[in-house]
């Protein structure tokens, strides 16, 4: 019985390894073909981008304003009637520096917002979870960043006016919630300050200036 | 998460009988890397293999991997207590951030050379026990992928972390009476820093089976996978999210329709996950299909 099944391992093996070389020789071929083919794509996905537009440009030889952070905020959902239920409440991510570096709804990089200009000015572009937004938080706040800015919030000079503030406002901005998905990937937020007049100082002007803002969402293709 | 897939590859790519032009001997189905090797044996298998994985915070960094995989292996009897095994995978990745962008990659992965020296068991017609020492590489052969740009992809969307990784283990299969089969291997490995400076950390990988036979051609399997992995670093920086423990059931269904043919479908199930993380995986479902030439 061992003899016979040897026998017959040992007979099967020259042919076996005829069709086993040109497997292989087959096999290799087609793994180096696969090598040459290696590849590699990105698709874009979500994507919001805020802009600032000044309807009456200033006339001043500088005119600044510092926006020191975005924030893209989500729209209240009503919690399902079961988990009012629940003695369970819903954990949150720890709202601590780390999350805040990293939460793709805001945008932590002061931004000087040119008054002199009508053109739109890009301010902040998020690449936002799936999701509803209803509004828009600017923290204005003095600025460091640029030279121009003389580490204030606002700066107007020229035409013999010299103003500036260091004051420190968080402005938030609501619209009609817009739905962020595959179906509606992108998203303008176009940040739009109307012409205010010039207060008795900095101050009283920043604060003029901010009530003027507001805010159109116009979703992108 | 790969190395785990090529790994249990390594270990489950296929079972076929132990002698199999004659099937008189050791009626076992067993798998490349725990079979019963003879001078000039050739095996080649195929192996179909899904998995997905998420990790990061949600609505923050969330980032979601799913990956098909065709792994062809080759398993060649020079000698008789030596047994080279050729794993050359073709993977297809995508990475799915949390605003969905997607990155896609496709391409060869990483090649695994394994060496298995069965240091007792030889020279027997029908041995109960083999026990075998397990050296094995895998080599950076997966090409780093770049968009229609020219810019890279990211490290996760990359077939492979690009890192020689050598790694040591020991197996034992044992085979008791025709029905019942068990197969055991303990593996270390100590990746060496691959690409994008990231530097996988020594891990240590477990896995048992238990194989019944109800029929000649039929084999039932379970059992264990488990990996436990110490802390990554990336351009010198600590990753502990991924370092710990995962240990997965397993479970196959094997077939041999007829001699030399051998298909094999599975799954494997994670339950025991100490990884920090966050992060979780999906079960692996997995089809192989092994020829004996």
């Amino acid at each position: 019985m061992s003899s016979l099944s040897l026998r017959e391992r040992g007979e099967g093996r020259g042919e076996g390894q005829t069709r086993a070389q040109r497997t292989l020789m087959l096999g290799l071929f087609l793994t180096a073909l696969t090598a040459l083919t290696a590849c590699g794509e990105r698709e874009p996905g979500l994507s919001v981008s805020v802009t600032a537009e000044v309807a009456s440009p200033l006339s001043f030889d500088t005119a600044t304003l510092s926006i020191e952070r975005v924030e893209l905020v989500r729209c209240e959902t009503a919690r399902p009637w079961w988990r009012a239920l629940s003695p369970l409440s819903t954990a949150w991510a720890h709202g601590g520096a780390d999350v805040e570096a990293t939460d793709p709804r805001v945008v932590v990089a002061p931004v000087l917002v040119a008054l002199t200009s009508g053109e739109a000015q890009p301010v902040a572009a998020f690449a936002p979870p799936p999701g509803a937004v209803c509004g828009v938080s600017l923290t204005f706040a003095p600025s460091t960043a640029e030279a121009r800015a003389q580490g204030t919030t606002l700066f107007l000079e020229g035409a013999g006016v010299r103003q500036l503030s260091t004051r420190r406002y968080v402005v938030t901005k609501s619209f009609d919630a817009r739905t962020l998905d595959e179906a509606h990937p992108a998203l303008t937020l176009r940040l739009r300050f109307e012409a205010a007049p010039l207060g008795a100082d900095g101050d009283q002007t920043l604060a003029a200036l901010l009530a003027t803002v507001s805010v159109v969402a116009d979703e992108r293709t | 998460m790969s190395r785990l897939l090529l790994l249990a590859l390594v270990l489950s790519a296929g079972w076929s009988t132990a002698c199999p032009t004659c099937t008189c001997a050791n009626p076992a189905l067993t798998t490349i890397g725990a079979d019963q090797p003879f001078t000039g044996r050739l095996r080649l298998a195929t192996t179909f293999r899904a998995w997905a994985q998420q990790d990061g915070r949600a609505e923050v960094d969330r980032a979601a991997l799913r990956e098909l995989r065709l792994d062809l292996t080759a398993s060649w009897t020079p000698l008789e207590r030596l047994t080279l095994i050729l794993n050359v995978p073709l993977q297809v990745r995508e990475r799915t951030d949390v605003s969905l962008a997607k990155e896609r990659g496709f391409g060869p992965g990483e090649v695994d050379l394994t060496a298995r020296v069965l240091l007792v068991g030889a020279q027997t017609f029908r041995p109960r026990h083999l026990i075998s020492l397990l050296a094995s590489a895998r080599l950076p052969t997966a090409p780093t992928l770049h968009d229609a740009t020219g810019s890279a992809l990211s490290l996760d969307a990359q077939l492979g972390p690009g890192a020689f990784v050598p790694a040591l283990g020991v197996s034992w299969t044992a085979f008791i009476g025709d029905r019942w089969s068990t197969f055991a291997s303990l593996t270390g490995d100590v990746p060496v820093e691959g690409r994008y400076g990231l530097r996988i950390g020594p891990g240590v990988q477990l896995v048992g089976a238990a194989q019944f036979q109800p029929i000649r051609w039929l084999g039932l399997r379970a059992g264990v996978d488990a990996r436990y992995e110490a802390v990554s670093f990336l351009r010198g920086v600590a990753s502990p999210e991924l370092a710990g423990l995962l240990t997965q059931a397993l479970a196959d269904v094997i077939v041999s329709p007829v001699s030399r043919l051998l298909i094999s479908a599975g799954v494997r199930v994670p339950f025991v996950d100490t990884r920090p993380g966050p992060v979780s995986s999906t079960p692996i479902a997995s089809l192989t299909i092994l020829v004996d030439l």
